[in-house]
């Protein structure tokens, strides 16, 4: 009961952000230099045509009434029609999201795994000569890029040692085996920045936890340094790490987006790529929608847990 | 007594801060406070009690939502263009904390000068040299002209604020809490100098202040508040000698250096000032009087006067204070 | 007894490790600078000229870097391409600091409903992933390096209003705002800028390094995609898509550039730690 209570709330707080985000996507198309419909059609296009592609995207129409119809056919799942290929936008990108979000969910389990630790062992020797040495490889590798990272595994470990698939990947719906076999690469590039975040921003958290009154109070009991570090200073950091794992899910999506392209992964990535090379302006707007999608739900399941977790938030 | 028009005055001021939603605390309630031309009055009161709020709504720092503050006699709401520069420069203010109060990144010299700036007065020749005057008079050495804050120690940047306030002639000095940052000898020394410079820029003061010793040492007259209102007002001797509230008096009695009314016997407040989100009905000190009755848990009473010129909120008066009441006085 | 021991074992070798990093940094900053100033002296070739004879060379001493795939000197497209990748990621970050610092003042001086306003705003383009709304805009507006950098400095821009928020809201209240209040000063002259502005300024700089990481790597990927610098130009992240392309021809080719990309952005957020420490008024 609470849990739901607790959920609504949440969701009626997100409501004027999604509204303010769908705004964004829809002015996007604004942005097209010039005439859209010549943008769309080509310059040698009819002027039927043009016509056409107005009273098609609704150019005709006064601002409001494009926006509306706009967000009415995405709330009811049509994004319209790609220009290039005359499919579904929604089934275009649908047919890719499945890829993104398990590359992303790879990644940011590897980054858990990796800066989760690192953290908090940081944060017990703060100050120490490791701590200093974690945080500045940390950030060094905040400021690797994940694609070069991809492709420097790429060298090593496809085309050197051969122990994975190179660039190319198989299609998630073909063959799933061969298909999570090619994302392991592509995992590891994103979730090593990742984890590096994670890692500052986890010991940060800890630290500031283990100088907290009651881990005094507990050490003075005896408490075992393993149960206090691990048990009770990590549980009282958990509304921290809620909050870094919503960042780290809106940069590991970015971060894919551009990986994939580098690993030639058929993700939302590739198809934003693509959608730029032929103009089709419909689907770079759903791509980008879809990814603010997936990130102000992720941002809402924060939140929620946000209600739970902490007692003083009603 | 003179009936001549006050400098500054406040009518049923009060000012009300908003807290969250639809709420709102009552920092000042209906306070009415005479400043006379050439005086010093001292308004005295425990953190909370809304004194350095009565100083901010009389310069426009603190929004007036009820009541008029007027400055000789106009209503300073119908001040605008040149009169509103005038009543800025007439009416100037030193902070309590002399080091928060000065602009960090700015130098000495920069600060003192900026309300001249601000006002545009004069060429900027002329405005440095009022501001290095003024620096003088407070007593800085010039070379502190060129340094900031941080270089310098309490006691001169209490003198820079001071200077500061000083710079545009005024004739009104509000000096909120003015000392009570800075250790006692400093105290002494700053308290000398506002003197001095009373006399020399012919002042009229507004001294704000918990601090009985400091305020005695001052005040020509004194204004005592509790919660938001004032509780009683008269000549500081007259006050000193024979205080006429229950509140008044429990002060005093944590003085008694300063007090020779009630030698000996030192009456201790139970409890903490009440929030001022929700005070007490009727006599808003009735939940820490010692002499608290039914009445006043229910009736609030007014500011009047007992004795000509000396003036007290106290609804058991004539039981508290037998004879000191003066029946047309009263009336 | 113990305990004072430890301390100072702890302590010694944590302030070398931190000074080298931050000497490391100035010099990598230094290095990069000098590049910037001084590409088209130090670039033994032009970064665009072609030879075909000679693509895809191994290093030697006539082509320190190799060639790529074109018979371009690598090292001078990496020289060149530094100067256009600072020079963008600069563009992305001034754009940010102008376009987010009056709008962050703005909403933590005014407060109310303009803040209200601002931060939903705010919120919601934080929730499109930075590099994706930056794809988004960038492939709208016609892919090329001034559209790419305009985009990254509009997703860049929040940072920057809500870092400029918080920072106002902090000093709004302080005694000397309302000591120039009490005398009259209000407005952009005499408020704002004189008593704002500087008293918020050190955190944003801080911010500006870090940025400045940011907007090196968004340009990196956005040209790799190819919405950035456009051939033959030269960037880093130019250089890169260009020789990833011939990865099992001459896998070393991606290297340099990732690296100059990698140290560059370690050393923006180094300097921004340092000084972030230097502000920090606890140290005094």
């Amino acid at each position: 009961m609470r849990v739901l209570r607790v959920a609504g709330t949440s969701a009626v707080a997100a409501v004027p952000t999604l509204v303010l985000a769908t705004l964004i996507v829809f002015f996007l198309q604004r942005l097209i230099p010039g005439d859209p419909a010549v943008a769309i059609a080509g310059e040698y296009a009819t002027p039927d045509n043009l016509e056409r592609i107005r009273v098609d995207l609704g150019l005709d129409q006064p601002l409001v009434m494009q926006y509306l119809s706009w967000i009415g056919n995405a709330l009811t799942g049509d994004l319209g029609t790609s220009y290039q290929t005359g499919e579904p936008i929604a089934a275009l990108v649908f047919d890719r999201l499945p890829l993104t979000l398990l590359l992303t969910l790879f990644a940011l389990v590897v980054a858990i795994a990796i800066g989760l630790p690192a953290g908090v062992i940081a944060a017990q020797k703060v100050d120490t000569a490791f701590d200093r040495f974690l945080t500045t490889a940390a950030t060094f590798g905040l400021a690797v890029p994940n694609f070069w990272l991809g492709m420097m595994l790429i060298v090593v470990f496809a085309l050197g040692l051969g122990w994975f698939p190179g660039p190319g990947g198989v299609r998630l719906q073909d063959d799933p085996a061969q298909a999570l076999h090619g994302l392991v690469l592509p995992a590891l590039a994103l979730g090593l920045v990742g984890g590096a975040e994670i890692c500052r921003q986890v010991r940060s958290a800890m630290v500031e936890n283990l100088s907290a009154d009651y881990v005094r109070t507990h050490r003075a009991k005896g408490l075992p340094n393993r149960d206090i570090v691990w048990r009770h200073a990590l549980k009282n950091s958990s509304l921290p790490f809620a909050t870094i794992i919503g960042l780290q899910v809106s940069r590991l999506i970015g971060a894919a987006v551009v990986v994939e392209a580098v690993f030639g992964l058929s993700g939302l990535g590739s198809l934003a790529v693509e959608a730029t090379n032929q103009r089709d302006y419909g689907v770079i707007q759903a791509v980008v929608f879809v990814a603010a999608l997936i990130v102000l739900l992720t941002n809402l399941l924060v939140d929620i847990s946000y209600r739970l977790l902490d007692p003083r938030i009603a | 007594m003179t009936t001549s028009v006050p400098l500054l005055s406040l009518e049923s001021v009060t000012v009300r801060f908003p807290i969250g939603r639809r709420r709102h605390v009552t920092a000042v309630d209906t306070v009415d406070l005479n400043l006379l031309e050439g005086e010093t009055l001292g308004l005295i009161g425990e953190s909370g009690s809304g004194k350095s709020t009565v100083a901010r709504a009389a310069i426009g720092l603190a929004p007036v939502s009820g009541g008029t503050v007027r400055w000789r006699g106009d209503d300073v709401r119908s001040f605008s263009g040149q009169r509103r520069r005038e009543f800025t420069e007439a009416v100037q203010m030193v902070f309590q904390d002399p080091h928060s109060a000065l602009d960090p990144r700015r130098t000495i010299i920069q600060s003192v000068r900026e309300p001249l700036d601000v006002m545009g007065r004069g060429r900027k020749s002329a405005r440095q040299e009022t501001a290095e005057k003024a620096l003088s008079d407070v007593g800085l050495p010039r070379q502190m002209l060129g340094r900031y804050p941080h270089q310098l120690s309490g006691g001169q940047k209490q003198r820079a604020n001071i200077a500061r306030a000083l710079v545009t002639d005024p004739q009104v000095l509000i000096c909120d809490e003015s000392v009570a940052a800075l250790d006692v000898a400093l105290q002494a020394e700053i308290l000398n100098l506002l003197q001095d410079l009373k006399e020399k820029y012919e002042l009229t003061v507004l001294f704000i202040s918990h601090d009985l010793s400091v305020i005695s040492h001052l005040a020509d007259r004194i204004a005592v508040m509790y919660l938001g209102d004032i509780v009683e007002e008269a000549p500081t001797d007259a006050i000193v000698e024979r205080p006429l509230h229950p509140y008044s008096e429990a002060l005093l009695s944590a003085q008694p250096l300063v007090s020779h009314a009630s030698r000996g016997t030192r009456i201790t407040l139970e409890g903490d000032i009440p929030s001022p989100v929700s005070p007490p009905p009727g006599c808003r000190f009735n939940t820490r009087c010692p002499h608290a009755a039914d009445e006043c848990r229910e009736t609030r009473p007014a500011l009047v006067p007992v004795v000509p010129g000396h003036e007290s909120a106290c609804l058991r008066i004539e039981d508290l204070y037998p004879g000191s009441v003066r029946s047309e006085a009263l009336r | 007894m113990s305990v004072i021991t430890t301390h100072v074992k702890a302590r010694t070798p944590r302030r070398r490790a931190g000074r080298l990093a931050v000497w490391t940094s100035y010099a990598i900053l230094g290095a990069v600078l000098v590049v910037v100033l001084f590409a088209g002296l130090l670039a033994p070739y032009s970064p665009t000229e072609q030879a075909l004879d000679r693509i895809l060379l191994p290093m030697s001493t006539a082509h320190p870097l190799g060639t790529d795939d074109l018979g371009r000197d690598v090292l001078s497209r990496m020289l060149h391409g530094t100067r256009v990748s600072v020079l963008a990621a600069s563009l992305a970050v001034a754009i940010a600091v102008v376009a987010g610092l009056p709008v962050g003042i703005l909403a933590g001086w005014r407060g109310g409903l303009v803040d209200l306003f601002v931060m939903r705003l705010v919120d919601s383009v934080m929730s499109f992933p930075a590099i994706v709304l930056a794809i988004g805009i960038t492939a709208t507006m016609g892919p090329n390096i001034t559209n790419a950098m305009i985009a990254v400095g509009i997703v860049l821009s929040p940072a920057i209003i809500r870092l400029a928020r918080a920072q106002v809201m902090a000093i709004k209240s302080e005694t000397y705002i309302e000591a120039a209040a009490s005398f009259g000063a209000a407005g952009l002259r005499r408020m704002i800028v004189p008593h704002v502005v500087p008293n918020i300024i050190q955190p944003i700089l801080v911010q500006v390094a870090v940025l400045m990481g940011f907007a090196l790597i968004a340009e990196a990927s956005l040209s790799f995609l190819q919405l950035g610098v456009q051939p033959p130009d030269a960037s880093w992240g130019a250089v890169l898509s260009r020789s990833y392309v011939f990865l099992d021809q001459a896998p070393l080719q991606i290297f340099v550039p990732g690296i100059a990309i990698a140290a560059t952005v370690f050393a923006f957020n180094i300097i921004g730690d340092e000084v972030q420490r230097l502000l920090d008024p606890k140290r005094k």
